[in-house]
Formats: structure tokens, C-alpha cells, sequence
């Protein structure tokens, strides 16, 4: 029984240290070779980083960074010796040239173009909308005092009707309100008698 | 009507722009090696003589074609090379890349010099086999060189001119059309300079 722990115990790390042979030497290496083969891109399976290709070619690739590593070379040391080879293809964060500023500063340009155009655009729809309200307001003023007109005629009734009950402008209502509230300050007068009384 | 044009205008250069990038091969990565020194090595020829190194073709114009006997693309192309090397006399060095696969050697039990004697009988055979276009042919075991030189596929065809310097690349089998049409009046004109 001990026995065959014991060959257990000590033939699972074994199967596992065969299947990262070719890695786990060093891990501070494995770590800065993972973190350099993410920004590349393998170039057989072009959607696929370098750290996360299968190709042939990645894994030489990948033999090639971890030497690197080892021998000292900085990152961008690193990333040129492929960009040599291979061209800018290989870096997934192109770099910033004049032939790629297109690519960096055009959406934010194309950004940029179209905020200028809405603003223009609303601006000019603005000065449009005010003409035109201009225009209708002579209108509306103009046919107000002849009484053919039913769109006016409503409209003057309707602002009446908003503000009778809200602001009870008294030029209007105290004609009609006098007869209608008669009945409250006699109705108040006997309350104020009774309290007094009582 | 002015109003009308603009958007039609912005689709027409939407349409132009993914148009262009339709028709272009994806997986054919522009080079940044052309015009460039072609990178030096210094490797174990097919037959076993003495080394190469690019150095030895130095004043002349050369090809520099990249193959294996278990690329599939390879043997379609094979013979348009062979039939190319006998009508032009240009050296077409051959580059036998990696030709011991992982899985030929799965435990890794070969050495180095048996990685080479199994590459160099594998490769005469396939050569006898398919026809020898080859000047020589240099043994890329490991596929350094093949990374010095941006290989990421096979086959891959290079013409580099009588300084040394990358002057072409094919990506891919050499196809009759690309050879009479791109390649020969590249390889006339650098003869010619």
C-alpha cells in the first residue's frame, strides 16, 4: 500500500515535469517569455499569440525569446530580433510611424470630423428652427386679430384655460368668483363667531 | 442633392478600402528582409562536402528555395523548379528546413548526427525520387537559418543578387506564371546590373 503511493507520488510529478520540460527551467524566464509572447503573433495561426501557439514554428520561436531571456537581452531587444525577421506583422500593438498614424489617429480624426459635423449641423438647424418660429410667430400674431383663424383661436382659449385654475389671475375671475366664493367667507364668519363664543 | 452625395461618398471610400483588403492574401507577410543583406549562415550541404556559407555565391545571382520532403506544397512545385533549373542557369540553393519533424523523433533520442545522416538519406531519396533542381542543397536542421530569413512556411523562394541582398520573395510554390511573369525578368535585370 505505501509502496504504491510512494510510486504514485513519485511517478505523477514526473509525468508532469516531462510535459513541461521544454519550460519550466526557470520561471522568472517563463514568465518574461510569456509576458514578450503575448504581444506577438504567430505567424502560422495569425489570430493565435506566440505564447499561445501550437505551430512548429511558434514553439522554435518561443526557443528563440527564452535564449534571449537567458542571455540577457531586454524585452525590446527581443521584439526587434523578430521584427527583423518577420516585419512589424508580428507585434500585435503596432508601433506609431507615419504609416500607420492612419491607423492610430484616424478613428479618433474620423471622431473628431463627425462631432465638428454634428455641431455644424445643429447649429444651422438651430438658426433654421428660430426663422421659422420667427416667421410663424409674426404669423400666429398677424391672424390672431382676425377671428378666421381656428388654430390661433384655440390656442388663445387654451392658455386661458391653463391659467384660470393655477394662477386664478384675478382681472378675469373676480367678476364671476365674487358670486361663486360668497357662500365661503359667510360660511368662515359663523366658524370665527362660534370659536369666539365658545 | 448635395446632402445626398455625402453619405454615398463615405460608403464609396468604406467599399474601396475593404475592397483593397479583400484581395490581398492574408497569409502572405511582406518581407521586411528585401533589400536587405541576405543573412549569412554557414551550414552541412545534402552530399556531405565541404559547408556552405552564402558568401561562396558571392557576384552571382541566386535562388534560395526553402523545402522538405513532408511539405505537401513542395511537391507541386517541385517540378516547375526543375524544369526552371534546366533552362536557366542560375544556382538554386536548396534549403532542406527541418526535415526531422517532433514526431519522427518523439522521444528525442537522435542526436545531431543522426538527425543529419536520417535528413540527408530522406532527402537524396525524395530528390532521386522528384528530380534534383538543386545546385546543393544545405541542411537546416534546427530551422535557425529558416528564422533568419522570416520562414513561416514551405515552401518559401528567395532571389538575392550579386551583393548579397534580398532582392524577392515568394511566399508559396513557385507557380509557372509567377516565374515567367515576376521572377525571370527579376533575375535578367540583376544579371544585367
Amino acid at each position: 500500500m505505501i509502496s504504491s503511493l510512494l510510486v504514485l507520488s513519485a511517478g505523477a510529478p514526473s509525468v508532469y515535469a516531462k510535459e513541461a520540460e521544454p519550460m519550466a527551467n526557470d520561471v522568472q524566464v517563463e514568465a518574461r517569455l510569456v509576458h514578450i509572447a503575448e504581444e506577438l503573433r504567430c505567424l502560422v495561426c495569425q489570430n493565435e499569440s506566440l505564447s499561445s501557439s501550437h505551430a512548429d514554428l511558434a514553439e522554435d520561436l518561443r526557443a528563440q525569446v527564452r535564449e534571449q531571456i537567458v542571455s540577457g537581452k531586454s524585452d525590446q531587444e527581443i521584439k526587434d530580433y523578430l521584427v527583423e525577421r518577420y516585419g512589424d506583422f508580428v507585434l500585435y500593438r503596432p508601433v506609431v510611424k507615419p504609416m500607420t498614424w492612419l491607423l492610430w489617429f484616424g478613428p479618433f480624426a474620423g471622431l473628431l470630423i463627425a462631432l465638428l459635423g454634428l455641431g455644424i449641423s445643429i447649429k444651422r438647424r438651430n438658426e433654421k428652427i428660430q426663422e421659422k418660429s420667427a416667421v410663424l410667430a409674426a404669423h400666429s400674431t398677424h391672424s390672431t386679430h382676425s377671428d378666421n383663424d381656428p388654430d390661433s383661436d384655440q390656442q388663445t382659449m387654451q392658455s386661458q384655460d391653463f391659467r384660470e385654475p393655477g394662477l386664478g389671475e384675478p382681472t378675469h375671475l373676480e367678476p364671476d368668483s365674487k358670486s361663486e366664493l360668497d357662500p365661503q367667507p359667510s360660511l368662515k364668519q359663523p366658524i370665527s363667531t362660534a370659536h369666539s363664543k365658545a | 442633392m448635395k446632402k445626398f452625395l455625402i453619405p454615398l461618398l463615405l460608403f464609396a471610400v468604406l467599399v474601396l478600402f475593404l475592397g483593397a483588403g479583400l484581395r490581398r492574401d492574408p497569409h502572405e507577410i511582406p518581407s521586411p528582409l528585401i533589400n536587405k543583406v541576405a543573412p549569412n549562415f554557414s551550414l552541412q550541404t545534402l552530399n556531405g562536402s565541404t559547408p556552405f556559407s552564402p558568401q561562396q555565391f558571392k557576384g552571382k545571382v541566386w535562388m534560395l528555395n526553402v523545402w522538405a520532403t513532408w511539405c505537401v506544397s513542395c511537391r507541386q512545385e517541385h517540378p516547375v523548379l526543375v524544369a526552371f533549373s534546366k533552362q536557366i542557369g542560375v544556382p538554386i540553393v536548396g534549403l532542406s528546413y527541418k526535415e526531422i519533424q517532433p514526431q519522427d523523433d518523439p522521444e528525442k533520442k537522435l542526436d545531431l548526427a543522426s538527425q543529419l545522416k536520417l535528413a540527408r538519406e530522406r532527402g537524396s531519396v525524395w530528390l532521386e525520387k522528384h528530380g534534383n533542381p538543386y545546385t546543393l542543397s544545405v541542411m537546416d536542421l534546427d530551422g535557425r537559418v529558416g528564422i533568419d530569413y522570416g520562414v513561416y512556411g514551405v515552401p518559401e523562394t528567395y532571389i538575392i543578387d550579386k551583393e548579397g541582398i534580398i532582392r524577392f520573395k515568394q511566399i508559396g510554390p513557385v507557380t509557372p506564371q509567377t516565374l515567367s511573369e515576376t521572377m525571370i525578368p527579376i533575375i535578367r535585370s540583376l544579371e544585367n546590373s
